[in-house]
């Protein structure tokens, strides 16, 4: 569902991914770790269409992500670090306005932000202004931005910033809920995140893969290790 | 028991929409899963409108249009009273003067003497008042970030910028709309003749054009920024130096080439055609390129947001 084949990606001076290759079958979460600035969010930002990448190449569904940006564009749902949010719009006008923007028909609008409401559990604050509702809620009208128009993918980095342990309890079954469907991408700092939602992982480092692997296979390396004990082992010199 | 309807029509469209993909998805847990392939890419008319209506949402539902709109149609009004006395003043003097020119009462009339410098002052105020629609435009979504959801939707930069464009227009057409007001005003009002609608609708296409261009050259400005206080301080300077520009060349006894050039940048120059009623195709082109020019270096710029 998504290859990325010898990506790389130059800033000025600074190397943000070396030469990254990897694929992720149809159906699968893949738990993206690494350090901050290993080029998690840049891989996300290339796969979504956001920037291009130096060389390589990048496709979602067998479509190359410079050469046919927006059919890659309708099959990926995107949740930035930040969500995309814009304060002075009610939830309901936002989810509305991203569900025109992703080209849903009308009539479909109505039944499909009902769907998502229900599914982040935003519901209930629908008809309130974004700038007045609180961090966890914030997120999930972003994770239901993302997963309007039910696209194939689903690209979400840090989904789980700012949720209470409730709310990620909740959200953990959101994500097991859409897997099989869905493909999806998601980068965290919480590694138990991933042992709780991810059939596998993969660990970059300054912009190498380091590690891409199910999960038993990781941990079956060093019975005695538990995954964080093994990232730090990965991701330090 | 609307609620029982709704809920009736969705759990019926998702059983529908679960049909085509039966055989190939085992059947759904969750009602989760239910719903049908991704709709395709809203194409360019859609995906404009689509940012237009959520500009004019935010336009609409924040009070800054309101306010504006407010304080335009407030600042028309002081100017509107200033000139009807001053007409009334001519058309006293004129009166007196009947013995020594019985022509002086013909020589006033309502559209040069009231409604075109009404025009002028509005272009003028459009100068001062523009600046705080446009500032947020580019530089609030990277300030947000949000300029991520659009860029990475499946609509083209242009869409983002024309419909951008287009929204601020209309709140600009709302603005040029209310001050409709004065000219119906005085044609209720006329002994005879009244308001040359001809000439009216003219400059009205004039100062809409006016706003237009300001709209587009304070989108750029929007673009280069993520503080929107930067992008409206520059955006207004910008505006009056296109605006001011003829009259200090004029005042610093600029010659030959810079005379010229400066002249033909002032955009009040170009108005003075239109609100005379005369549709000429310089000053059209002049407002036209300013607002290509303006969409085609805001769309640029954002492009340049990807590297």
């Amino acid at each position: 569902m998504i290859r990325v084949t010898n990506l790389t990606k130059r800033y000025r001076d600074l190397v943000a991914v070396d030469d990254l290759t990897f694929e992720v079958q149809k159906g699968e979460i893949l738990g993206f770790l690494g350090p901050n600035g290993a080029g998690k969010t840049t891989t996300m930002k290339i796969l979504t269409g956001f920037m291009p990448a130096s060389s390589g190449t990048a496709s979602v569904a067998g479509f190359d992500v410079f050469e046919n940006p927006i059919e890659v564009k309708r099959r990926v749902g995107y949740l930035p670090e930040v969500p995309p949010l814009y304060p002075e719009m009610t939830v309901h006008a936002y989810l509305k306005f991203v569900a025109s923007l992703k080209g849903l028909p009308g009539k479909r609008i109505g039944g499909e932000l009902e769907r998502v409401a229900n599914l982040t559990g935003v519901a209930e604050v629908m008809d309130r202004l974004i700038r007045n509702i609180s961090k966890g809620y914030r997120q999930r009208v972003g994770i239901a931005q993302a997963i309007l128009n039910n696209p194939d993918v689903l690209i979400l980095d840090e989904p789980m910033s700012g949720l209470d342990p409730h709310q990620n309890r909740e959200f953990r079954e959101l994500i097991k809920g859409l897997a099989g469907q869905h493909t999806i991408i998601l980068s965290t700092h919480t590694l138990s995140e991933v042992t709780a939602t991810c059939q596998k992982a993969l660990i970059v480092r300054s912009g190498k893969a380091v590690a891409h692997d199910t999960l038993e296979n990781l941990t079956k390396t060093d019975p005695n290790a538990s995954l964080e004990e093994i990232f730090i082992r990965l991701t330090t010199d | 028991m609307s609620s029982e309807l709704e809920q009736a029509a969705v759990t019926g469209g998702g059983a529908a929409a679960s049909l085509p993909g039966a055989n190939a998805q085992p059947a759904p847990v969750r009602p989760v899963e239910a719903a049908t392939e991704a709709a395709p890419a809203p194409g360019f008319v859609r995906g404009t409108w689509a940012i237009t209506r959520k500009e004019l949402n935010i336009y609409f539902t924040t009070p800054m249009a309101y306010v504006l709109l407010g304080l335009f149609i407030f600042v028309m009004g002081y100017f509107f009273a200033v000139d009807v006395q001053r007409y009334m003043a001519w058309t006293r003097n004129a009166e007196q003067m009947l013995q020594f020119n019985p022509n002086a009462l013909g020589q006033l009339n309502f559209t040069d003497l009231i409604f075109a410098p009404l025009v002028y002052n509005a272009a003028l105020i459009f100068a001062f008042i523009l600046p705080f629609l446009t500032m947020r435009l580019v530089a609030e979504e990277k300030r947000q970030q949000s300029i991520q959801l659009l860029m990475t939707s499946p609509i083209g930069s242009t869409s983002i910028v024309l419909g951008k464009f287009l929204a601020t227009c209309i709140v600009v057409l709302f603005a040029v709309g209310l001050t409709f007001a004065y000219p119906l005003l005085l044609d209720l009002v006329a002994a005879s003749g009244g308001v040359e609608w001809q000439t009216a609708l003219t400059a009205y296409l004039g100062l809409f054009l006016v706003g237009a261009a300001f709209v587009a050259i304070g989108m750029f400005i929007s673009s280069l920024t993520d503080s929107q206080i930067v992008a409206g301080f520059v955006t207004l300077i910008v505006l009056l130096l296109v605006w001011i520009i003829g009259w200090a060349a004029t005042a610093g006894n600029a010659t030959g080439i810079a005379h010229d050039l400066a002249q033909f940048a002032s955009a009040p120059n170009h108005l003075t055609n239109f609100v005379k009623g005369i549709l000429n195709l310089g000053d059209l082109s002049y407002y036209l390129s300013l607002i290509v020019l303006g969409l085609f270096l805001t769309r640029s710029a954002i492009e340049r947001m990807r590297w």
